[in-house]
């Protein structure tokens, strides 16, 4: 029996995480938007509820009805207004968003109620109790879980069986179908928002008398273990979500039982985040699929010209040298936003040069500044050295995070960071090795030459402002090289870079590892600015501000995170401590940052933009002229490598039940334009992807060069010679056509080598070079090689495509619907240059192409499939010939009248039978 | 044209007021800054078949995409019934009598069958809405209470078109209806039809098998590269013509490949007989088999 009062107890809480993760995967799976602010609303609900009841004397059951049917459903319709604006907004700009919200309903409370009060909740439901055997059960508790059960029950009733119900499920499968079905996908929403919304204030209203008192952050953060509940449902299904509710609060409360000592303890707390990190690395990857893009890739990359960038930075520098002379006692914040600076640069290189996500990056400053306390204290290692080694420290945690970046994308790698930080927190922090339990803290010293008392500070100041000045230095120096080059091309097309020759999962660990190591160096710093820490410094809080703020900051690095850092720091956003404004003022500015941040996530792409007309006098300003064309001397192609071949057998690749692909055959040797065509659907694409390692055929082979390739992944194929083109072109937007095409040769380079991402031989630079030269005067781009790829037209795009593959070390090329978008002349064009690098450098092409005109003129010979199935080979003329061809492109047995009387007399009886492989070679 | 389906609603044609339920004027559209359709206009009587014709990326489905609402022209003006719905949400448009069958398979695969038949009526006609659907496709009465993402290829497509039955449509879109799905539920499906365009609802067609699209058709749209390249009846239409602009070549000369007997092709394959060598073509087959 002495588990009971645990279960029990677990129950209250479970039922309650259960109700706020149902909200929660409401509202998610039905816009799209996961609301980061539904614990706010939990907030406003319980301090409604307090002001109803305690300041008001209202009833109690009055107000709970007021919260839950008033205050929820109106909350609920501002949150849906909001997230329509963001339906095609990117991951980051989502994120941005719902934190803005949370930010100003935490300072927007805080302003209303004065946080120096202290306020609680009396338990207002009957308090009856009776005994089950020794243990006492209170009605409340029965009352809570029970309103919570109906509630969900309720919930999952009318999801059943209600019209309105049914069309909420309806458009999470397909809101467009809904709409052409006559139903309003922005109605259905709406009614989702106003349940989902009810739901949280429910939870807050019910989680109110459980608290000690009144908190904002707390209480925001409570409701964030719904996340975990929500991973158990896995972001889709409600009843999963209640039950893992209950169960987190259950096994929650067993844990304080379990563990009273040592390590163990932080389970209890930890466990929803744990369940959430779990969950998200073993799930089956098909279920957790996000098509939002992280980052939103700027189309127009303006950029300010050099000139005035230099102008600028050395002002700024001017600036911060006098700073100390300036500011008098409040040097210590400049210092702080200093290494803010690194912070911003290290999550800078992460979120907006590569395209992956964080919310743990205060984790890693936490790591930074509890190594560094550890080795200079307790193991006197010299300081220069420990702030060295406290940045390596963070290196392999870095690498830990990554595992999630190669297996997630979108808002399941941005959870499963967050639940690693708070992981972190709950588990970790009070242990010796970093914080302690002990409330004192941690001392962080600094080298001796900075203790003193009336220079240090400012000597101290110099320094961070030098280390500042060197990662400046070197963020854009690696933004600037094959790195940087990488990193982007990341962010633009991973598929891209994939089929290019580069082992991504290798640029993804080692970005994550960098930026690691670049926080881990600013917490370190930071905590010798401000000598003494805590853990309740490094709150996850701040990870989603670190990632709203990296987003909304404006300009190229390292403007964006100097922007970010002193934005930061003079909002106050996150430290009370910090002197520079009163409580009141800070509450303010934060909740000034807060709309700033929700009004950037609503104003259109094309206008967040720097105007044309400042950016036409900024470029005189800057004396930019466009470079004037080069000349590039052809020099004759060198033959590829060897002889050899694709050779595809018996290929079957089914999606669920679906056969996509069955039983292709087929041989794409060196030398020669081969063609494989059929209608829409016909597995084209798909056999394509099996090619070039993208899926995973249940039968059948693929070899290269007489070889099996079925254990290589796709850059390790592409680095065996097969390139590749996309039908969807994986171009790398925001760089430029000459870096685009160089990377064709570079991706290869990298390769899976995480040293040769990082440096490269003046000779392969040189190859690098020549062999985009090349490739860009085959294709007639040299014009416009310092053009962004991103504005070009589909005509060009395509053409640079193509570029890309003939400078890399490939000898078979896959094309895919090369010609799609092109007009005749642009199509005309494309052909002849297929047809050149075959003849002058024995190339090999499979092309899959609809445009028969220039399937016709290039190629050599033909592979035609339908419905998955191979239906002819031969040649281009036998082929024009063949009564199945026609069949395939203009349907059904009634061929024969197709292609007129010519037949033989036997052609129709052949034409019925499909799924013959019939063999016309000339 | 000769004896079909289709000449009864010709004849039926002359009686009904002219307005046409659908007409398009000068719809310029397209995604972002790529420019799909240009200066597209035609109009579709009542109760007739439409067959809208084109290559692969000649904008057959933008076409449909725009009509429906979920693209919005840039230019031009869409018009269901004689009213202007350029402006109108697609939910709008389904109030007015509109229903586009999509491509893919146009139902909500994790609802169950009952769940489908139930969405894909307006609020305002739930009633004999189920019925409706099984009658004309009983297969699917079988099968109410299962997951409809499990269903058969030809099934789905089935549920999907059942929206033309439930919905009381003046005019049906159809894109692509037939994609792989086996020959033998492809004459399922454009049995279906058949019956659909005999009770008088009008339909535009975008279908792969142009021939059998042909069979149904009233008048033909036929679009090159966005704009409208023939828009007549399908006696008129060059078949020489439309094998060039799908195929890429002159099938009638033999293309590539210059054949003795490239003339005795144009003859039979152009002008104006082919129409009713295809329907012979289609008799003899089934005849046989």
């Amino acid at each position: 029996m002495s588990y009971l009062p645990f279960v029990v107890s677990g129950l209250v809480t479970g039922s309650v995480y259960g109700l706020a993760g149902t909200g929660l995967v409401l509202t998610y799976k039905t816009s799209a938007v996961f609301n980061f602010a539904h614990g706010a609303i939990a907030t406003v609900a319980a301090y409604l509820f307090w002001d109803l009841t305690v300041q008001h004397g209202a009833p109690w059951g009055l107000a709970a009805a007021i919260c839950v049917a008033v205050g929820g459903p109106v909350m609920g319709l501002v949150l849906e207004l909001l997230a329509r604006q963001l339906a095609a907004a990117s991951l980051s700009t989502k994120v941005a968003a719902t934190v803005g919200v949370l930010l100003v309903v935490q300072a927007g409370t805080d302003l209303v109620f004065d946080p120096g009060v202290t306020r609680n909740v009396a338990q207002y439901l009957p308090d009856a109790s009776f005994h089950v055997g020794s243990t006492v059960i209170r009605a409340s508790q029965l009352i809570v879980i029970g309103v919570a059960v109906v509630a969900s029950a309720a919930l999952w009733v009318f999801f059943r069986t209600a019209r309105l119900g049914v069309a909420m499920r309806a458009v999470v499968d397909s809101p467009v179908l809904l709409d052409v079905a006559g139903t309003s996908p922005t109605r259905v929403r709406r009614w989702s928002w106003i349940i989902g919304a009810s739901f949280a204030s429910a939870s807050g209203v019910l989680l109110a008398p459980l608290l000690s008192e009144l908190n904002s952050i707390n209480l925001t953060f409570l409701v964030v273990t719904a996340f975990g509940a929500a991973a158990i449902g896995a972001f889709t299904n409600l009843p999963a979500t209640f039950l893992g509710g209950l169960l987190i609060g259950v096994v929650q409360q067993l844990c304080t039982k379990w563990f009273t000592g040592g390590f163990w303890t932080g389970l209890s707390p930890a466990l929803p985040f744990l369940v959430l990190f779990v969950v998200l690395l073993v799930s089956p990857r098909r279920r957790l699929v996000e098509q939002a893009p992280v980052v939103q890739r700027a189309r127009s990359t303006w950029r300010m010209p050099l000139a005035l960038q230099g102008l600028s930075g050395l002002g700024a520098l001017v600036f911060l040298l006098f700073v100390p002379s300036i500011v008098g006692f409040h040097l210590a914040d400049y210092t702080t936003a200093l290494t803010y600076v690194l912070l911003f640069l290290a999550l800078g290189l992460l979120v907006r040069t590569s395209g992956q996500v964080s919310l743990a990056h205060v984790s890693f400053m936490a790591i930074g500044v509890c190594a560094m306390s550890h080795l200079t204290v307790d193991h006197h290692v010299p300081w220069a050295l420990a702030l060295v080694l406290s940045g390596l420290i963070a290196v392999p945690i870095g690498a830990v995070l990554s595992i999630p970046a190669i297996r997630l994308s979108g808002l399941y790698l941005a959870l499963a960071t967050f639940g690693f930080g708070l992981l972190l927190q709950y588990m970790f922090y009070s242990e010796s090795y970093m914080f302690t339990s002990n409330a004192s803290g941690l001392t962080v010293p600094r080298p001796a030459w900075f203790n003193d008392v009336t220079h240090g500070d400012r000597r101290y100041y110099y320094l961070v402002l030098g280390l500042v000045v060197v990662a400046t230095v070197a963020i854009i120096t690696v933004n600037r090289s094959r790195l940087g080059r990488l990193l982007r091309a990341l962010a633009d097309s991973p598929t891209g870079l994939a089929t290019s020759g580069t082992s991504i999962n290798v640029t993804r660990v080692l970005v994550f590892c960098g930026s690691a190591f670049l926080a881990a160096v600013a917490g370190a710093l930071q905590g010798a600015n401000v000598t003494s820490v805590s853990g309740s410094s490094y709150q996850p809080l701040q990870s989603l501000v670190f990632f709203a703020l990296i987003t909304i900051s404006v300009g190229s690095e390292p403007w964006y995170a100097i922007l970010a850092a002193f934005g930061l720091q003079l909002s106050g956003v996150l430290y009370p401590i910090s002197s520079l404004q009163s409580p009141k003022t800070q509450g303010y500015l934060t909740l000034a940052f807060g709309i700033a941040a929700v009004l950037y996530a609503v104003t259109p792409e094309d206008r967040r933009q720097v105007p044309m007309a400042l950016q036409r006098s900024l470029d005189r300003l800057g004396f930019r002229r466009p470079a004037p064309p080069r000349t590039i001397e052809p020099v004759p192609m060198a033959p590829v490598r060897s002889a050899g071949s694709l050779k595809v057998e018996g290929l079957k690749v089914a999606f669920g039940g679906l056969v996509a692909v069955d039983g292709v055959t087929l041989e794409a040797p060196t030398g020669r334009i081969t063609g494989l065509i059929g209608p829409n659907g016909a597995g084209k694409t798909t056999t394509f992807n099996s090619c070039s390692g993208l899926n995973r055929p249940s039968a059948g082979t693929v070899q290269l060069d007489g070889r099996s390739v079925a254990l290589a992944g796709p850059s390790a194929r592409a680095r065996r010679g097969l390139g590749r083109t996309f039908q969807q072109m994986e171009l790398f937007d925001t760089l430029t056509v000459r870096q685009n095409v160089a990377l064709g040769a570079e991706a290869s380079n990298a390769g899976p080598n995480a040293l040769r991402h990082l440096i490269s031989s003046p000779a392969e630079r040189r190859r690098v070079a020549a062999a985009a030269d090349q490739a860009m005067l085959l294709c007639g781009i040299v014009d416009i090689e310092d053009r962004v790829v991103g504005a070009l037209s589909t005509g060009e795009r395509r053409l640079v495509e193509l570029a890309r593959c003939l400078a890399g070390p490939f000898h078979l090329l896959l094309l895919d619907e090369p010609s799609s978008g092109l007009d005749p002349s642009e199509t005309q064009r494309f052909g002849e240059i297929l047809r050149r690098v075959v003849a002058e450098r024995g190339l090999g092409i499979l092309l899959v192409e609809h445009d028969m005109t220039l399937v016709t003129a290039i190629c050599d010979y033909l592979y035609v499939l339908d419905f998955g199935k191979p239906i002819f080979e031969g040649t281009v003329v036998a082929a024009l010939q063949s009564p199945i061809v026609k069949a395939a492109y203009l349907g059904g047995d009634e061929v024969e009248d197709a292609v007129g009387a010519a037949e033989p007399p036997d052609a129709p009886a052949d034409t019925r039978s499909r799924g013959r492989h019939a063999k016309a070679g000339v | 044209m000769m004896a079909g389906p289709a000449d009864g609603i010709s004849d039926g044609l002359s009686d009904v007021a002219s307005t046409p339920v659908l007409e398009l004027r000068g719809v310029t559209a397209g995604y972002g800054r790529a420019t799909v359709l240009r200066d597209v206009s035609f109009s579709v009587a009542p109760g007739s078949v439409t067959a809208l014709l084109g290559p692969n990326g000649s904008g057959k489905t933008t076409t449909l995409r725009t009509v429906s609402g979920i693209v919005k022209p840039s230019a031009g003006s869409v018009l269901l019934g004689g009213a202007d719905v350029t402006r109108k949400a697609p939910h709008r448009r389904a109030e007015k009598g509109l229903c586009l069958i999509p491509e893919g398979r146009g139902i909500f695969r994790s609802l169950t069958v009952r769940d489908n038949l139930r969405m894909q009526v307006p609020p305002w006609r739930r009633g004999a809405a189920v019925d409706a659907a099984i009658t004309a496709f009983p297969v699917l009465g079988q099968r109410l209470d299962q997951v409809a993402g499990s269903l058969s290829g030809g099934q789905q497509q089935m549920l999907a078109l059942g929206r033309a039955y439930l919905a009381d449509p003046t005019v049906v879109l159809l894109d692509e209806v037939s994609m792989g799905l086996a020959p033998r539920v492809v004459d399922e499906i454009f049995g279906s039809l058949r019956a659909l365009a005999a009770t008088g609802v009008a339909l535009v067609v975008v279908e792969q098998y142009v021939t059998r699209a042909l069979e149904l058709a009233d008048q033909v749209v036929l679009l090159d590269r966005g704009t409208v390249g023939f828009c007549g009846s399908p006696a008129t239409l060059d078949e020489a013509e439309l094998m060039k602009s799908y195929l890429g070549v002159d099938v009638a000369s033999g293309g590539a490949a210059p054949s003795a007997d490239a003339g005795g092709d144009a003859d039979a394959a152009g002008g104006r007989g082919a129409p009713k060598a295809t329907r012979s073509g289609t008799a003899r087959l089934r005849s046989r088999g």
